[in-house]
This record gives C-alpha cells, structure tokens and sequence, in this order.
C-alpha cells in the first residue's frame, strides 16, 4: 500500500461524485479540443479551397469580396469585366493560363458558374490536387452541364439528367425551361465550393440569355435549340478570372498592369494575402470560442476542487489515522495532489477518447454535410500537450484542498471528533 | 528507556493555562502502564507528545531514547512511523481498506517497519498472525469489509495495526471505552499479551479502574500532574 494506491482507493469509495466530477472534466476537455480541432480543421479546409492560382482578376471592389464570389461562391460581383480585357492579359506573355468565371444564374439553390475547359485542367485546390470526374465527362455540347458532387447527392443527379436553369439567383421565376441542359459529368469530393456548383460552358450562359426577354420572344427570334448549337456564341463579359503565371517572380508586375489597366477599372489579388485577410475576420469567433471552452475547463477544476474541499470534513477521522501511522501533512497534501491529479488525468483520458470517437464516426457525416474535411483522427501531440496541460491544471488545482487538509491535520493531530 | 520526561510543560496556547506540567516521569522498556484521571486532566495531551504529534513547550521529552526536541516536525511522524502504534478510542480504521490492509497500513509510511514486518516472516503473514492471536481469523476476517465488523472487532484490528513491524511503543487513548464490560477485559488482556510477545512498551489511557490488574503500573495524573491542575504558575 502507497499513498498513489492509496487515494485511488479512497477515490473508489466515494464513487458517485468522483464520476461526476470526471465527467464533468471530460466534457469540458471534450469542448476544448473539439473546439481546437473545428477551429484547424474550418482553417485547413478554407486554406485548401483553392491553391497553385496566383491571382484572381475582377472589377474593382474589396479584395474580400472578391475572394468571396469568385472562390466561395458568397455574394455578387457589383459589375462585371469585358471579355476583351480578359483576353487582352490571357495574352500576355508572363501569363501560362486563365479560368474565366462567370457568376449569376443559380439552379435549384446552387450557383452556376460558366468556365472553359480551362477549369477542368488548371484549377487546383487543397496541395495542388486537381478535379477529378467521379462519373460521366467535362462538357462538350453546349447544353453539357457538370455538377459538383454535394449537388449531384443533394439533387440525385446522375449522368444523362436533365436540368433546367434559372435565371438569376432568385427561385422560380424565368426558368429557361426550353433549353435542354443535361448532366454530363459528375466531380468528384473535393470538401470545397466547387462541390455546391453547377458548371456550364460560357457559351451555354450566352445561349441562355440571348433568348431572354419577352421582347425578343415576341419579336419571333424565339431559337431552339439546334438552332442554338449553330450559332457562335461569344460571352461578352464575364465576372472573374483566374490566372496562373509561367513563373512567380512576375506576380507583382502583372498585378500592376492590370491594376493600372486603362480599359476598365480592374482589380487583381493574391488570393493567398486575401484569404488572410478574411480569415482574420473570422478568428474573432474563433478566440471567443477558445476562450468559453477555457472557462468551462477552469470551472470544471473548481468544481473539482469543491469537490474535495466539502470531503475534507467528513475524512478528518481518515486523516488523524493516517497521522496515527505516521504521515506528515506533507503526506496528507499529497494524498490530495495525488486524487486532483488522478480525477482530471481521468478526465482528460475520457475527453480526449471521447473527441477522438466523436471525430472517428462523425467524420464522414460532416464532410458530407458541411464539406469540412476532418483531417486527424488520432491525437496529435499538441493534444497530448493539451491533455498534460489540463493534469497539471488539474493538479495545481488540488494544492488548495491540499494545502488545506495539512493545515487541518496538523491543528486536529490524533484527537479528532470523538 | 521507553519514555523519560524531565520538567515538561505545555500549554495549547501561548499564555494560555498551563494544560501539563510534569516534573518527572519514568517508564521502563516493555512495561504495561495505566494513565488514569479525570476528564480534563491532560491524558490526550501527554499522548500527543509522546506520539511526536506535539512538542511541549519547555522541558524535555525522549521517546525510546530519542530525544524528540532535536526531531523536526516529518522526523517527528517519521519516528511515529517507525515506532509507534496508536490505537484510537473508536473509529480506528479505514472504511475502504479491508481488514488485512488496514493492518498493513501501519507500514505505508515506514521502510523500517516494512523490513522489521518482513523479517518476521512476512508482511502480510504478520499481520495474518496479529489478527489471529487478538482471536480475529485471518480466514474469516481478513478480507472483509471494516464495517461488517463489531466495534470490539475493530478494535482488535486497531491493535493488530499498532503491533505489526513491531514498535516500540504502543499507546491507546481509551481504547475500551466503546466496549462493554465482558469485552474491556479480554481486549485488554490480548493487547497486553501481544505487546509482550512483540516486546512492546503499553501505555493505555483510561476511566476504567477494572483494568488496573492487567497492568504492571498506574500513573495518576492527578498526582503526576498536580500543579498544572492546581492552576500554580509555571516559572
Ligand atoms: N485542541 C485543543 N486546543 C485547546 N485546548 C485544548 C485542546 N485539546 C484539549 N484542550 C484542553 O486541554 C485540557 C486537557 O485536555 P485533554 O484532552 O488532554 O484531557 P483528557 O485528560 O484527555 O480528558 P478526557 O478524559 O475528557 O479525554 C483541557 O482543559 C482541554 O480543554
Ligand atoms: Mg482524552
């Protein structure tokens, strides 16, 4: 018999409080890790939204609110940039590719975006993976539409479904329901917004709008669709665009150029320094967030320690014992040391194994859901500083009953309530 | 020399009555003794001082030859380890330790005691042997629960507790009172008969004048104590 063994076996037999004082610890560890691994997990997920561009190219506004209708799909560009300035950089010589970027139309709740072909090869997101089909091709006739692979679930689209679009965000009204887009292809997950957008050719959103207005149906211009098909179609404007360069060092002087463009009032950002930017908008919450798990943590260690300290009067006749046989107060605080520790090294084990299931089986519901890929399931070593943290925590908590229940052995020495 | 005492005085508070005031007091190793008196005389007190728990505010104290004045405070309770058994009133265990361990319990804090237990013949054994000779069976008792036993019982397993690694000194501050009549007696008469086997000094503190023939001597602390009683002044 030692004294480790010998608090466990006190701890034991006060079993009801201790379980709920372990739990009570768990949850609140539970809450400061989960709390750690959304907060990484949220900042990976948005970093991997779109990589190897180097720069996104719009019509003057905030940097952020461009990132935020080009990459994220959030919001309206307040105009839009002529195609011939688009063309004009594609040409330019530092330039290796473009990915034009048409926004506006919406299909059933999902955004539609019209792209090149460009899109398939060059966009890259996460560390550089590219696009992948999980079914079916990019498009190739013009009414050829490929669907991200939340809203291929969402809407049960597979290859060959027909689909109508709608003209701009709104729901219902002017349906283009006399063209007859279909799916072509199916992306494959990535857990960014590409997975929540519909993708047309330009040319299909030019097709779309070149009937639009009941002026010109009237006028009898009414086309169908073969007769679409044969015609040229250029888009004249589009909404964004974004560039990949042949070599780095040029980032800067071509973000210059376009930003001093003489044609119209462009605007060209590093989607990196922007995604910053945004990101520290968001990490307000993100400390605020920290700081309530925290709490909840300190207050978890002071009902621990309450706890103890309202047990201490009921254990004077076990303390003069131990006294009796030979322990110091000195022995005595670290008899309590030892249960604090004992409890949130529990505490923390539990809340630690319990995040770790939690994320195990939630993992793939909530990349499904909220296209927040769950990267780590099993602990990381900063969490297993965490966890040692909390037992040290824990355990400087105990030294206040501690201290206490030597201060009390030593006045009631063997002669206690008799 | 189990206990020798040289003018000791003490008094719980600082100018506050003198609570002892002892000029003189004797007790050969391996004697039994009865400490007697009133309530309010100072038993508990002096028991707290020759246990180490306290030390007198003047005068000296020496513990089976250990001068406890030169002890610090955990030399002190390191002493009290090595060579003290205490047995209490009632209460004397631990709820959540069975009977063996709350024997064995008296070793936790003492590698002395530990090693003297192991050389004769084994912790666990001795205390096995303990609780046979105070009529407890190992068998039967020695893992049970503390409290399914009787209050004479427990007891018995205090003083099991207080012999095992063989001490020196054994000191019991009413251990009987708890017990009825038929009980005291043979209480006592085994953990007298125990402390002789163990070769260890007694001394047990008690109201009740019907132990007096199981012990070789009775200090009255009345007398032993007659000034600080008297309220004289203490130079
Ligand atoms: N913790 C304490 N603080 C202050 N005074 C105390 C304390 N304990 C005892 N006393 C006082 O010291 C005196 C002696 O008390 P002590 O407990 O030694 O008597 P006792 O002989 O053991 O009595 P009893 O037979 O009732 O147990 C009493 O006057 C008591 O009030
Ligand atoms: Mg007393």
């Amino acid at each position: 018999m030692n004294l480790g063994t010998l608090s466990i076996r006190s701890l034991l037999s006060r079993r009801w409080t201790v379980i709920l004082t372990i739990f009570s610890i768990a949850v609140s560890v539970l809450l400061v890790l989960g709390v750690d691994r959304l907060r990484h997990d949220a900042r990976s997920s948005f970093a991997n939204t779109v990589s190897g561009t180097d720069l996104i190219v719009g019509a003057r506004t905030g940097s952020v609110q461009l990132l935020l209708y080009s990459v994220f799909r959030i919001g309206n560009a307040t105009s839009n940039i002529s195609w011939k300035s688009h063309a004009d950089f594609a040409a330019d010589r530092r330039v290796a590719w473009t990915i034009p970027l048409a926004l506006g139309d919406s299909h059933r709740g999902y955004r539609v975006l019209g792209t090149t072909s460009s899109y398939f090869e060059h966009y890259r997101y996460a560390d550089g993976r590219r696009l992948g089909m999980a079914d079916g091709k990019p498009f190739d006739d013009l009414f050829d539409v490929v669907v991200g692979a939340e809203v291929a679930d969402a809407l049960g689209y597979t290859v060959g479904s027909d689909l109508v679009i709608e003209h701009g965000l709104g729901g219902g009204i002017n349906k283009h329901d006399n063209l007859p887009f279909a799916v072509s292809g199916i992306l494959a997950r990535t857990g960014t917004p590409v997975d929540r957008t519909i993708h047309v050719s330009l040319a299909a959103l030019e097709a779309i709008h070149i009937d639009f207005g009941p002026a010109k149906r009237a006028a009898g211009r009414e086309l169908d669709a073969d007769g679409l098909r044969t015609l040229e179609l250029k888009p004249r404007s589009i909404t964004a665009y974004m560039v990949g360069l042949k070599s780095k060092t040029s980032i800067f002087s071509l973000q210059r150029d376009i930003n001093n463009y003489r044609g119209e009032a462009l605007m060209a950002i590093l989607p990196g320094v922007a995604m910053h930017e945004l990101w520290s908008t968001v990490s307000v919450a993100e400390t605020a967030l920290r700081a309530v798990s925290v709490c909840v943590l300190v207050s978890a260690f002071l009902g621990m320690m309450t706890m103890l300290l309202a047990g201490l009067n009921e254990r004077r006749r076990e303390m003069a014992i131990l006294r009796a046989v030979g322990a110091g107060p000195r022995h005595i605080a670290l008899l309590l040391v030892i249960e604090a520790s004992a409890l949130s090294a529990a505490g923390a084990g539990l809340g630690l194994a319990a995040v770790t299931v939690i994320y195990a089986l939630l993992a793939d519901w909530i990349g499904a859901t909220y296209g927040l890929f769950l990267s780590r399931i099993a602990p990381t070593p900063t969490e297993w500083l965490l966890v040692a943290g909390a037992i040290i925590g824990g355990a400087l908590a105990g030294l206040v009953p501690a201290l206490r229940a030597a201060r009390q052995s030593l006045a009631d020495g063997l002669i206690v309530g008799k | 020399m189990a206990v020798r005492i040289d003018n000791l005085a003490f008094r719980w508070s600082p100018g506050g009555p003198a609570v002892l005031d002892i000029p003189e007091l004797e007790i050969a190793d391996g004697a039994q003794v009865l400490i007697t008196g009133p309530s309010g005389s100072g038993k508990t007190s002096l028991l707290n001082i020759l246990s180490g728990i306290t030390l007198p505010n003047s005068g000296n104290v020496e513990i089976l030859n250990t001068d406890m004045r030169t002890l610090s405070a955990a030399a002190r309770d390191a002493f009290r380890a090595d060579h003290i058994g205490v047995i209490f009133q009632m209460f004397n265990l631990i709820p959540y330790l069975s009977v063996t361990e709350n024997v064995m319990l008296a070793c936790t804090f003492s590698a002395a005691r530990r090693d003297r237990a192991a050389g004769a013949g084994g912790i666990t054994e001795q205390a096995h042997r303990l609780l046979t000779s105070l009529g407890l069976a190992p068998d039967t008792f020695g893992s049970r629960r503390v409290d399914a036993l009787s209050i004479g019982q427990q007891q018995r397993v205090a003083a099991a507790r207080a012999l095992i690694g063989n001490p020196g000194l054994v000191i019991a501050d009413e251990p009987t009172s708890a017990l009825d009549a038929a009980n005291r007696q043979s209480f006592i008469d085994l953990v007298s008969n125990a402390c002789r086997d163990c070769g260890a000094t007694l001394i047990v503190v008690s109201h009740d004048e019907a132990l007096f023939p199981f012990f070789d001597h009775r200090i009255d602390m009345t007398s032993l104590n007659a000034r600080a009683l008297s309220g004289e002044p203490i130079s």
